[in-house]
């Protein structure tokens, strides 16, 4: 018997509309799941040298052996992978998480994930239920938002039916659009509903009414209660910022600091004479600064409703990303060329005109049509706006860098810089920099820096990983530390905000337990491992999503295009050193086993992580070093 | 079941306010009771429609004069837990004919007492022996295991 997964993968073929499919334990092996299974995937079928949109991009729904247990914060969340178009200067593979229930219900259905390829000729969706799946016509689905295209298949289907879909946005291929399901489930970076409406697939609906497997019941749900017991604490230091959590659909009582998941009902619009039940969450939280908030509210639910990504509207356009109001601001754009009025004294703070705007993207009307290839595409469309772009590099706008957050500070953020300079997509860096930044505070935290200092000694075998005055040293291993451990929460898949354990109120030191994935993990399936092993695995997942990087065309010098950005001063005046900066690069390829000049895997580094077959491939096509 | 069934002791009540739709209580259930993680046989449900910001809960509430016990038509298949109060099952005698969960008024979703087609019988919420695996594992205090009466 199979414990953790339910043993089959889905293909689907839409062009010839013929749902295969094929053994999850062929990969899980070597790959747990989730991102893991999805690079390996990856690796194997989408062709070179192909655009996102191409019928040949592959895309790929990936579940973890964690997904639809009990495991905190395992619940519901998958990855989505493929070739992105959101990613810049050219579409390259990459990776988007999210929760819900959908990534359960279809382990419930028989089904560890979902691979699609080709295009279909019309419009269809996928129904998958028990063991069966098949296309459907999706004809009356196309146009509609993503709640009406929900509900619309419930009505179908019946209760108890889970839905990813698109939106407007990703049926009109907007670089920007999101895979959505619920109220605020979203695979969000990387514009993969696009490919969605590139292959004329409107929307997945599950129903199952199997499980999933444990292999040791007892001790596995033993596991979930201590778990449990050591992260409760987390939500006592985020009571400060807000004393009622709301993260729906989670396991955790947590919240993220400031972002937590609120819901409303019936709020009345002001553009449209509707109202809306909704939910806003994270940055979605910027949209209920606009005036008037129900206006605000209108532009969030508007996002979720056409399927536009929230993190590019405010990180990168919006309100706190500034783009669009500096560009007005220095004179650069007139309010004609914007064709939305702005409404004085609110300006860029008006939900009305976020939601004008955020209509115009969707489906591709005046600046809409520029707006909708995402932010660096949008700078190189007008040949203007540059010195105001929050895009840090390979498409995405920042996150965690020590820019806009007001957080991490130096040095912190220099992990975050070498994060963002391997990685194919924003690196979340929540792991080390958002943590640190939250449970220590500048001092007034949970924990004290002797603690986090402690902690840092532990796990990535020093306390300069973390202290104030180490500068640009001791910086690779905990990147590298995280790295890896990145890779496995997402192969398992656990939540970002939560794993790994590094803090925890349960011990007089502050130490939670990083050794917490190994032990649900385990007690889930049944296959024995430490926290360093499932490390190594991670380390695998990292260097095979780097020889996809490779195949691609990636060397170093794309790394690098991080620089220029850290190279602004952070939030407290201090720009990057260049010249340490690039030391430190040195010393990532040389620790990571790559060639330092290129930053390209070799092949001994390959075959010692098992990926042999990659390390042929790459020197197959002379990119080996 | 023709003797007086001794009322309620404890239950376990569900506030829809403070639920946070994560349904781990149904995972908490299934592997507590099934060894796995499987909702269908989950002796509580929640019904979460996100879309339109509900949730309704399928939970045992240990009647004072259980429908289910009046309909059982084998004696000693359904007993009360001394302790608790629990109306329970007792899979040895049950003959899956099923009058229970067709009598039980709260059952129109088969989701209090519930077929558990792998083992062949009928299952209902026992309380846990007085330790409730689906409040113990809330972590918003949506469930509680709430005393009612008796003992």
């Amino acid at each position: 018997m199979l414990y953790g997964w339910v043993g089959r993968i889905l293909t689907v073929n839409l062009t010839e509309e013929r749902v295969e499919t094929e053994e999850t334990m062929r990969y899980a092996g070597q790959f747990i799941g989730g991102r893991g299974v999805a690079a390996r995937i990856a690796w194997e079928k989408i062709p070179l040298n192909i655009d996102a949109y191409d019928p040949g991009n592959h895309l790929i729904f990936m579940t973890g052996p964690l997904t639809g247990t009990l495991a905190p914060t395992s619940g519901g969340r998958m990855e989505v992978c493929g070739l992105a178009p959101q990613t810049y200067p050219k579409p390259c593979y990459t990776r988007s998480s999210m929760g819900g229930y959908w990534a359960a219900e279809l382990k419930y259905a028989g089904y560890d994930g979902v691979v699609f390829h080709g295009k279909a000729e019309k419009p269809v969706y996928l129904w998958v239920e028990d063991g069966r799946a098949e296309l459907r016509d999706a004809g009356k689905l196309w146009g509609l938002d993503t709640f009406a295209t929900q509900k619309a298949l419930v009505e179908t289907h019946g209760r108890g039916v889970r839905v990813v879909c698109i939106g407007p946005a990703g049926e009109n291929l907007v670089r920007i659009a999101v895979i959505q399901s619920e109220l605020e489930n979203a695979a969000g970076q990387g514009g993969f509903g696009a490919v969605m409406g590139s292959k004329n697939l409107k929307a997945i609906a599950v129903r199952g009414s199997g499980g999933v497997n444990v292999a040791e019941p007892e001790a596995f749900l033993e596991a979930c209660r201590y778990v449990k017991r050591l992260t409760h604490t987390y939500a006592l230091h985020r009571a400060e910022a807000d004393p009622d959590p709301k993260c729906k659909a989670c396991t955790m009582s947590c919240t993220v600091k400031g972002c937590g998941y609120q819901v409303y009902r019936d709020v009345p619009g002001k553009l449209y004479p509707r109202s809306y039940t909704g939910a806003v969450h994270c940055v979605a939280g910027a949209f209920a600064q606009c005036v008037p908030w129900e206006a605000g509210f209108e532009a969030a639910q508007l996002s979720n409703l056409l399927g536009v990504n929230h993190w590019e509207l405010i990180m990168g356009f919006g309100q706190w990303g500034k783009w669009l109001k500096n560009l007005k601001d220095a004179g650069l754009i007139t309010q004609e060329e914007i064709g939305v009025p702005l409404e004085y004294p609110v300006e860029f703070d008006s939900g009305e005109f976020w939601s004008k705007i955020i209509h115009k993207i969707a489906y591709r009307e005046g600046i809409g049509r520029v707006l909708a290839e995402g932010l660096p595409r949008a700078v190189d469309i007008l040949g203007k706006g540059k010195e105001f772009s929050t895009h840090v590099a390979h498409g995405f706008a920042t996150h965690w860098d020590g820019h806009i957050f007001g957080a991490p500070r130096f040095p912190h953020w220099i992990v975050s810089a070498l994060t963002w300079a391997m990685d194919s997509r924003d690196s979340n860096v929540h792991g080390y920099a958002q943590e640190i930044t939250y449970w220590w505070n500048d001092g007034k935290g949970a924990v004290t820096m002797e603690q986090v200092e402690k902690v840092a000694r532990r796990v990535y075998g020093s306390e300069k990983a973390v202290s104030l005055e180490s500068g640009y040293e001791y910086k690779v291993q905990p990147t590298i530390w995280h790295e890896n451990n990145d890779c496995v929460k997402d192969s398992l898949l656990t939540c970002d905000q939560v794993f790994p354990v590094l803090y925890s109120r349960q011990g007089e030191d502050g130490y939670g337990d990083v050794e917490a994935d190994a032990v649900l993990f385990t007690a889930a399936t049944g296959i024995k491992a430490t926290g360093a092993e499932l490390n190594r695995v991670g380390e695998r997942v990292f260097n095979l999503e780097r020889a996809i990087a490779v195949r691609e065309g990636r060397t170093r010098r794309d790394d690098e295009t991080v620089i220029p950005y850290f190279k602004k001063p952070d939030y407290q005046g201090i720009p990057m050193d260049e010249v340490k900066f690039l030391t430190l690069m040195d010393e990532f390829y040389a620790l990571r086993g790559w060639d330092v000049k290129t930053g390209i895997p070799t092949r001994l580094k390959l075959e010692e992580l098992n990926l042999g077959f990659a390390a042929d491939e790459l020197g197959r096509i002379g990119k080996l070093p | 079941m023709n003797e007086a069934v001794p009322p309620a002791v404890y239950r376990v009540e569900f506030n829809a306010e403070v639920c946070r739709w994560c349904r781990c209580c149904e995972l908490a259930c299934s592997l507590y009771h099934e060894g796995v993680c499987e909702p269908a046989l989950s002796r509580v449900r929640v019904w979460v429609n996100t879309l339109e910001a509900e949730v309704k809960a399928d939970l045992c509430k240990q009647c004072d004069n259980p429908e289910c016990m009046r309909a059982c038509p084998v004696e000693g298949a359904m007993t009360v837990d001394k302790a608790t109060g629990a109306r329970l099952i007792d899979e040895r005698e049950c003959i899956s004919c099923g009058n229970c969960a067709e009598a039980c008024p709260y059952n129109g979703n088969r989701a209090v007492i519930v077929f558990n087609r792998g083992r062949g019988t009928y299952v209902k919420c026992d309380l846990c022996g007085g330790k409730p695996q689906c409040v113990e594992i809330c972590p918003h205090d949506a469930l509680k295991y709430v005393k009612v009466g008796g003992v």
